[in-house]
């Protein structure tokens, strides 16, 4: 028996490989290769790279199936006991326009042993219609797991948490405040962008550490063919965009770089003497990577980027010279290579900052400096077996929190900033082991345990696990589970009426001793058709440790930031979400609801956060119109955010114990339970249309794509807070605005 | 330029102005009740104030019909309204304040433990309790005045004097303060306003006394004594300086019932169940500080 087993071990052989697409030759991320006849089924990685491990010698025919591309057929013939080598180029389907498309059987890629993350490209990212041209961060919010706080915030809300408590990526690289304007577009140009993966919980073992979930951004490599170049000008910034393959071929190159215009433009006219004023702000984001192939299959990419933005009140605007420059950093260096036969080996370096700083020449030195850098060292090798995939892997992680802030009391804006002088270092290493083990095309299961030692203080170990079991082909059911910790945390108080008009965080670290930590649960069914895919997920999550603000007496004085440390509170998190992919004739649909709850207790105070929405629905459409035209649709409806209603009023007085008097007070409004109310129910249509023209630009084959956008087209008036007031000395609820109706239009172009 | 960025900006600000619902008048949901009494230790007198504060009124109203008793142990004496009486409020306060008052057979005393009710016409009522804080133990100054004296370049009078005391009570929050100043002059209290500019230095703050002795400073910079013709010549200026332990509900009542214009209800009631307002209770050690003018 031992003697048959062995013998079949040797017969067996595997075929890796990257999946391309063709004719540029750029890898395809999370693509799906398929044994038809063995029932086999693998997701490439991030970057395509698959391995079919445990396949009987001899040959196989190979079925590739990826977002955007024709379903494209391979034979391949695998040794015994070998391993046979086979990149897999795919056909884009389609040369110059974005199409929307639902591959049912590719968008979760991670669901073979569990819980699936959600996958979206960039032609799904540019269909929606977004605030003056598209973005990643947003494009995200319309999936059942992420929200947004507000209209004004592109930061994502990850099942019941704030951003902070969701690891952003770009190309492995951790992410501090990737956003322009104070968060209203994330800095991340979507032309470079692959995909997006959203892994919402039960992150497997391999996940860097944050309490609730990831966002891992991959850019493109750039096509290995030939140039391209794309570019666009929208209302509110140009960009450009050029990738190739590399001088001596074996590996490509991708470079985007977008700016703000008008500031430029008033500069040109001012020197012109057409002006003398200036334009206040300016934003520039420019994004590289170079990939370069290392022996037969490995691979080395550098990947570079950089977001800066200036703000100069000027002196009409403001009794000081006002100054304000802030910006973040990324780059990071991934070296990729398959050892032996089934051994990958998978070593990274990413390091990201972001700094700002608020100055006054009036002054003469800084109002508040920030800078914070994080820089994480990586190693994993992971070993395709025939039926188990294992991975082991080591992360060093370096956190620099330095902040100076010279405090500022309450003024008209309500915007507070507290004293805060910290320097902080924080270090951590993290060691994993996860095994994915997939017996049989119905069932899969991982196992994974995450051990993360806090320099100079605690070890929290953290067991994840996921399972899935097929109940038919096109049904099956999902779970998973695991507890989780987090080094750094946020000054931003998420009660405060600023945290919906400003994305940035502030980090700090959390108590070595005792970091914040977390588990989840999940359990879900996903149901497969031809052409919809339906997934419903239930999650629960808590939240232990966490440092959070005492709750302000009056919600409308609740600071910015707190810098407090002395409050230990916790978190809680339910719902169940539900996520319906569509692919039709004509167009694709995608409708996301989400049922949540999320509660936070401070201080014996337990609260509903204010940036929870109870019920979520989100559909996004596009529809072709013509052969080259798309229009596209997305309506959001959910319920209104938590406020704090008001109770009553009171006649307080003052009492002097020196005379024995009572003094008369001011009437305070006395305020219900926090966040007990609701606010109006949110509803919000925005509408686009582009349409492609195929040109001869330089001499190629070119696209012109022009766009308008219409955010919410039915201007609804949505509400952002509501706050009670007194005018005339009898209360009154006031509004707080979101987005009017906004159209946008611009025009994008490749060739 | 500066038109477009102002066109710029009131296009912004329409936007989001016709994207703006109105304001929308609202009714407070529940018709407040508000009781506030303070026993002061060596007072033999309780005074209540209740007032309501009816949806859509824009001040307090008082109550005159109420009935209600406050005693210690099983010992207890009724309220006895007191309309029309300004009811220890400061001269001048407009305030029709609901007033009602009880002598009580024995003064307080720290350490007491007092229990109040009030109950409205429509049988709403209000309970409160609450313990007298001890006094605190002044270690210095040691006697009853003090006679420090030193003179500046700028020929005034500077006092820096070092206070040492115990709070005796940890369930209740302190301040030291000061009363108001008064002149000598030939022996007689001068008829003249007068003023030391004081202050005490390095005394803990926070809502929890600390345990121990506790050190300060008490700095007098300057004095003055002025009256109606021009500066009075003085022989001495006492200013009291008193240590007032209020218990600890009602001391965060009193601090934060007017810091904003809004309060939790948890804030808005202290020591009280069924009603606004504060029942608490305060205890005062006075120590005179005696400024000499330079010799």
């Amino acid at each position: 028996m031992l003697l048959a087993l062995a013998l079949l071990l040797v017969q067996e052989g595997a075929v890796q490989g990257t999946v391309r697409s063709d004719p540029s030759g750029e890898p395809l991320p999370h693509a799906a290769v398929v044994v038809p006849e063995l029932d086999r089924r693998v997701s490439a990685d991030s970057r395509g790279f698959y391995v079919l491990a445990g396949l009987p010698a001899g040959s196989h025919r190979l079925r590739v199936v990826a977002m955007g591309h024709d379903t494209a057929s391979f034979t391949a013939v695998v040794p015994q006991g070998g391993t046979v080598r086979m990149d897999l180029r795919v056909p884009v389907r389609g040369v110059a326009l974005d199409v929307v498309e639902v591959r049912t059987d590719v968008q979760h890629p991670a669901s073979r042993t569990g819980p699936g993350s959600v996958l979206m490209d960039r032609a799904e990212i540019k269909a929606q219609p977004a605030l003056a041209e598209a973005d990643a961060f947003r494009a995200v919010q319309a999936l059942p797991s992420v929200a947004a706080v507000s209209d004004f915030s592109s930061a994502p809300y990850l099942r019941g948490s704030p951003q902070d408590h969701v690891v952003l990526t770009l190309d492995g690289a951790p992410l501090i405040n990737p956003y322009h304007v104070a968060g209203l577009f994330s800095a991340i140009d979507p032309e470079a962008i692959a995909g997006v993966e959203v892994i919402a919980g039960a992150l497997p073992a391999d996940q860097p550490d944050r309490l609730s979930g990831a966002i891992h951004i991959t850019t493109r490599e750039g096509g290995r063919d030939r140039f391209r170049t794309t570019g666009g000008v929208g209302l509110v910034s140009s960009r450009v965009g050029v990738d190739g393959p590399l001088p001596g071929g074996g590996g490509s190159m991708l470079l985007s770089v977008r700016r703000t215009y008008l500031d430029a433009a008033v500069t040109g006219a001012r020197a012109l003497g057409l002006t003398r004023e200036s334009f206040p702000y300016a934003f520039t984001d420019a994004h590289l990577k170079l990939t370069h192939d290392v022996g037969e299959a490995g691979t080395l990419s550098v990947s570079g980027y950089v977001n800066d933005e200036r703000l100069r009140m000027p002196s009409a605007w403001a009794s000081e010279n006002v100054g304000w420059g802030w910006g973040s950093r990324a780059a990071s260096v991934r070296f990729r290579r398959p050892l032996a036969e089934r051994w990958l080996l998978d070593a990274r370096l990413g390091t990201t900052s972001f700094s700002a700083l608020l100055e006054s020449r009036d002054w003469g030195r800084p109002l508040a400096r920030s800078d914070m850098d994080n820089t994480v060292a990586g190693l994993e090798a992971a070993r395709y077996g025939g039926t188990h995939r294992t991975t082991a892997g080591v992360a060093a992680e370096l956190h620099r929190l330095d902040h100076d802030v010279t405090g500022t009391g309450a003024d008209e804006t309500g915007l507070v900033l507290p004293a805060l002088q910290r320097d902080e270092r924080v270090r951590s290493l993290a060691v994993f082991l996860n095994d994915e083990w997939t017996p049989g095309p119905r069932f899969g299961a991982r196992a994974g345990l995450r051990i993360l030692h806090v320099l100079d203080g605690a070890t929290v170990v953290m067991p994840r696990v996921g399972a899935r079991v097929g109940l038919r082909d096109d049904l099956a059911l999902t779970f998973g589970a695991g507890r989780y910790a987090q080094t750094v945390r946020s000054l931003r108080d998420e009660e405060s009426y600023v945290a919906s008009l400003f994305a940035y965080d502030l980090l700090v670290a959390a108590p070595a001793a005792a970091p914040a930590t977390s588990w989840d649960v999940v359990v879900g069914a996903e149901w497969t058709g031809a052409r919809t895919a339906l997934r419903v997920e239930a999650f629960g999550r808590g939240i232990d440790g966490m440092i959070m603000p005492p709750l302000a007496d009056d919600p409308r004085d609740t600071p910015a930031l707190v810098a407090s440390d002395s409050i230990v509170g916790s978190g809680s998190a339910r719902g169940v979400e539900v996520l319906l992919r569509h692919q039709g004739g004509r167009g694709s649909l995608m409708v996301a609801y989400t049922l949540a709850h999320a509660a936070r207790e401070v201080d014996g105070t337990r609260y509903t956060p204010r940036f929870n929405r109870r019920h979520t629905l989100d559909a996004t459409g596009t529809l072709r119109l013509g052969e080259r035209g798309q229009g596209n649709a997305r309506l959001a409806v959910s319920s209104g955010q938590p406020f704090t209603p008001l109770l009553s009023q009171h006649g307080g007085y003052r009492y002097d114990p020196n005379t024995g008097m009572w003094q008369p007070g001011q009437s305070p409004l006395v305020y219900g339970a926090h966040n007990s109310e609701r606010l109006p129910a949110y509803l919000r249509l925005d509408l686009g249309i582009r349409r492609t023209y195929h040109r001869r630009l330089f001499g190629g084959e070119g696209a012109v794509t022009p766009y308008f956008q219409v955010l919410n087209a039915i201007g609804t008036r949505n509400v952002l807070w509501a706050s009670p007031a007194q005018q005339s000395g009898r209360p009154v609820l006031e509004y707080g605005p979101q987005l009017p109706t906004l159209p946008t239009l611009g025009v994008e172009w490749r060739f | 330029m500066a038109f477009l960025i102002r066109a710029l900006a009131v296009a912004a600000a329409a936007a989001s102005a016709g994207c703006l619902r109105v304001p929308e008048p609202i009714l407070p949901v529940v018709e407040s009740v508000a009781v506030h009494a303070v026993l002061d230790t060596g007072g033999r007198e309780a005074v209540v104030l209740v007032t309501r504060f009816p949806p859509g009124a824009t001040q307090a109203v008082p109550v005159t019909d109420a009935e209600g008793e406050v005693g210690r142990g099983g010992v207890s004496v009724a309220l006895a309204a007191d309309a029309g009486a300004p009811c220890r409020f400061e001269a001048g306060a407009a305030v029709a304040s609901g007033c009602y008052r009880a002598s009580l057979a024995e003064p307080v005393a720290p350490g007491d433990e007092w229990w109040l009710r009030v109950t409205l016409a429509g049988g709403e009522t209000a309970r409160g309790e609450v313990r007298v804080p001890l006094a605190p133990e002044i270690r210095e100054p040691a006697g009853e005045e003090i006679r420090l004296q030193f003179s500046s370049r700028d020929g005034g009078t500077v006092v820096d004097a070092p206070l040492r005391w115990v709070w005796a009570d940890a369930a209740a929050r302190l301040g030291q303060r000061f009363g108001p100043a008064t002149g000598f002059g030939a022996g007689a209290v001068l008829n003249a306003h007068c003023h030391a500019a004081a202050r005490i230095e390095d005394a803990p703050a926070g809502t929890v006394p600390p345990l121990g002795e506790t050190h300060a400073r008490l700095l007098v910079h300057g004095a003055a004594c002025q009256a109606a013709g021009g500066p009075v010549a003085w022989d001495s200026i006492r200013v009291p300086l008193l240590w007032v332990a209020t218990d600890t509900a009602a001391a965060r009542y009193l601090s934060a019932a007017h810091a904003g214009t809004g309060i939790r209800p948890q804030r808005a009631s202290a020591g009280l169940r069924g009603a606004f307002g504060v029942f608490g209770a305060t205890t005062t050690v006075r120590r005179t500080i005696t400024i000499l003018p330079p010799p």
